[in-house]
């Protein structure tokens, strides 16, 4: 009837309700709630712990105060901020001061005089923004430096990068772009764009933007380029500071105590990522710019148990999360990234199998091992572990095992062994052993029997030969060497990176 | 079972109202602003009823007088959105405004045959009720944008007008009236929707995108 199926809608979406009464009401304790809600609050908590955020310039408590500013001392640039404000209302960015005159620019170009901020304050203070109607606090802030490389992608207004930290792990990231729609601000519903953010690279990949009036909510179109000219393609931009971005978004979640947030961070030119803001219900839209749901991530990492440090926290994120980019690759070349330990499953062929039946004279399951191996582009060849080709069922080895534990100390020795034992292959002695090699090693010459063997290594599954040695004392049961690896493209930066077919 | 064989069955509807607008949002998704504007939007509809017992006279008093008090508070804040005053006085002459406009419509009806209509006392009491929503669709009107204002005023009304014509409903309120029990069963309702955590109607028009691209 949708186009998918129910179940998997709720096992892969986070909708507001489970958002709502599984997480946020269980994690986020209504006295730490108020904190994120708080800004003045979460600045103070977040500079004892020496995590950066915009400086403040003045606090506004009461109308009264506002007749003793000292209106020519505030900079050229800052910001205007409800202390309790929701979805960025109440927020004014000045950008510069008119020459001579007590005046301020703001994204639209228009300007705002004293009595207009005065007005303006009095709002704030009257509660207009406020997030519960209650009075509230007024704070001018300093205004952040747009970073050079996000710049050109925002119109007149400041980009924020929101992660959704759960539980100390980042399990999804989006870019806010401002647009000459949202008139300067990072704000979805006004019309800013949203990007969404692989986790491993920091490298954006979808991009969404607001549809027009809809009466059942905001929905959104995937879009492909900027909004305002110059047109600019939002995949592919790299965020600066990824690794830091996250590993500030993951420590705030840990001092705020919450344990469902968005933690919103701007980058400043200068000062690098600073926090902005804590999020305690953090919006659901970003799942539509990852085009990925939450809950399956908050699931994903559900397994995992308590970590020492953030950094192993973002470790295990990049891992899991990254991986979008990737896809494209694969995409583009036809090959698959693997890591370099990957976990493969190895069979016996079936002609092996067949004399695996023939001996024990009745049918047999098809022996099947789950294992690690190391992605080997140092060895030409693949190789397999003798213990572990003997439980697949290559018997025949058992009968040669004293030749492959023997080493030999000189080429021709090893030479002559080798054509001995070739010899008895071309006479059809042995049924899965299909030749014989002599490989170097530090201590000398060993001669290895090669079998074949099945092998499924991400979405290939092919017959592989596979040198058998003595590996019983190694980390890795199978090799796998370059002259197998053409299907696929190494990343030496990570292991365990192939997705499960 | 019956508690009180007289009591009003506008009572019983007010706890019934107020269950709709938790599915509406819970279950379907479409919010309204608050609980307040619902009841006494309905409540307002109830008393247009009474005046000649008429869904149609009910149903065009309603929808004349919500859109004329709604509208020009509105379009009263939209006229004074330059002047720069203190946020309770902007709402004051919000009220102000759509209080008069009220007024101009009343001295016109009175100039109709339906005169006898606007000066009696459950009319003054419907009117009084569409006005006291002014407050919070102003505060509506402040925190959110154009389009989130539209939405929920959009449900606000609709959600009103469908609880107005329940509680107008004859058959239901004699049913009300003679089973009390029926409070039990919207007691289960609301447990239910309490602890519902299962996703919104409109969530799947929202995010069904994400599952349809992969």
């Amino acid at each position: 009837m949708f186009g998918f199926s129910l179940s998997e809608f709720s096992r892969t979406i986070l909708g507001i309700n489970q958002r709502n009464l599984g997480f946020i009401r269980k994690l986020n304790p209504a006295k730490y709630k108020r904190y994120a809600d708080d800004k003045l609050l979460t600045k103070r908590i977040l500079g004892k712990k020496k995590i950066k955020t915009p400086e403040l310039f003045k606090i506004i408590r009461s109308k009264q105060q506002l007749e003793y500013i000292n209106w020519g001392a505030l900079p050229n640039s800052f910001v205007i901020k409800p202390n309790k404000g929701t979805h960025g209302s109440g927020i004014i960015v000045f950008y510069g001061k008119k020459k001579g005159k007590l005046e301020w620019i703001m994204p639209n170009m228009e300007t705002m005089n004293v009595e207009a901020i005065k007005q303006h304050v009095s709002d704030i203070i009257d509660g207009k923004y406020s997030i519960d109607g209650k009075v509230d606090v007024a704070f001018f802030e300093e205004r952040v430096s747009n970073h050079p490389t996000l710049k050109p992608y925002s119109y007149r207004g400041i980009p924020d990068i929101r992660v959704i930290v759960y539980n100390s792990f980042p399990i999804m990231a989006e870019l806010r772009l401002p647009t000459r729609e949202s008139r300067g601000t990072a704000n979805l519903h006004a019309g800013g764009i949203g990007v969404g953010i692989d986790i491993g690279s920091g490298v954006t990949t979808t991009a969404i933007h607001r549809k027009g009036f809809d009466l059942i909510g905001d929905r959104y179109d995937l879009i492909e380029e900027t909004l305002d000219e110059p047109k600019l393609l939002l995949r592919g931009i790299k965020i600066p500071y990824w690794e830091k971005v996250l590993e500030l978004a993951v420590k705030s979640q840990q001092i705020s105590k919450l344990g469902l947030v968005g933690v919103d961070i701007v980058i400043d030119k200068e000062k690098g990522p600073m926090i902005l803001e804590l999020n305690a219900r953090p919006g659901l839209a970003i799942q539509l710019a990852n085009q990925e749901g939450l809950l399956l991530r908050m699931n994903q990492v559900q397994r995992y148990k308590k970590k020492k440090t953030v950094e192993k926290y973002v470790a295990i994120a990049k891992n899991l999360f990254g991986g979008e980019i990737e896809e494209q690759v694969e995409n583009l070349t036809g090959r698959e990234i693997i890591g370099l330990v990957e976990r493969v499953s190895v069979s016996p062929t079936p002609a092996a199998l067949e004399l695996l039946k023939k001996s024990k004279k009745k049918t047999v399951a098809v022996p099947k091992e789950s294992v690690k191996s190391k992605i080997d582009t140092g060895a030409l060849k693949s190789a397999i572990d003798y213990n572990l080709a003997i439980a697949l069922g290559y018997k025949e080895l058992i009968g040669i095992q004293d030749i492959i534990t023997k080493r030999y100390h000189s080429l021709e020795e090893a030479h002559e062994i080798r054509e001995e034992y070739d010899e008895k292959v071309r006479q059809r002695q042995f049924e899965t052993i299909k030749d014989f090699v002599v490989v170097k090693s530090t201590n000398g010459y060993t001669v290895r029997p090669v079998i074949e063997a099945v092998i499924t290594l991400g979405a290939v599954t092919k017959t592989y030969n596979l040198n058998v040695s003595n590996r019983s004392d190694l980390l890795y049961p199978i090799i796998i060497g370059r002259k197998d690896l053409k299907e696929f493209l190494i990343d030496p930066t990570r292991v365990f990176a192939m997705r499960q077919q | 079972m019956v508690f009180l064989p007289d009591a009003p069955a506008i009572l019983l509807n007010i706890p019934i109202i107020v269950s709709l607008v938790a599915i509406t949002r819970y279950l379907i998704g479409f919010k309204t602003w608050k609980n307040y504007p619902v009841i006494a939007l309905s409540l307002a509809y109830y008393f247009f009823y009474q005046l000649l017992d008429s869904t149609l006279v009910a149903l065009t008093l309603w929808v004349l007088f919500t859109a004329l008090i709604i509208g020009t508070a509105v379009a009263t804040r939209y006229f004074i959105r330059r002047f720069k005053i203190n946020y309770y006085a902007r709402v004051a002459v919000m009220y102000l405004g759509a209080t008069f406009f009220a007024l101009v419509a009343m001295t016109i009806i009175s100039q109709t045959p339906y005169a006898s209509i606007v000066t009696d006392h459950y009319f003054g009491i419907g009117i009084f009720l569409i006005a006291t929503t002014i407050d919070e669709l102003a505060t509506l009107l402040f925190k959110k944008d154009l389009q989130e204002f539209i939405r929920r005023l959009t449900t606000t009304t609709g959600l009103s007008l469908v609880a107005g014509m329940l509680i107008t409903w004859g058959t239901w309120n004699t049913f009300l009236s003679a089973h009390h029990e029926v409070l039990l069963l919207v007691l289960i309702i609301d447990a239910i929707v309490a602890f519902w955590s299962a996703v919104r109607a409109t969530e799947l028009l929202r995010f069904g995108s994400i599952l349809k691209n992969q």
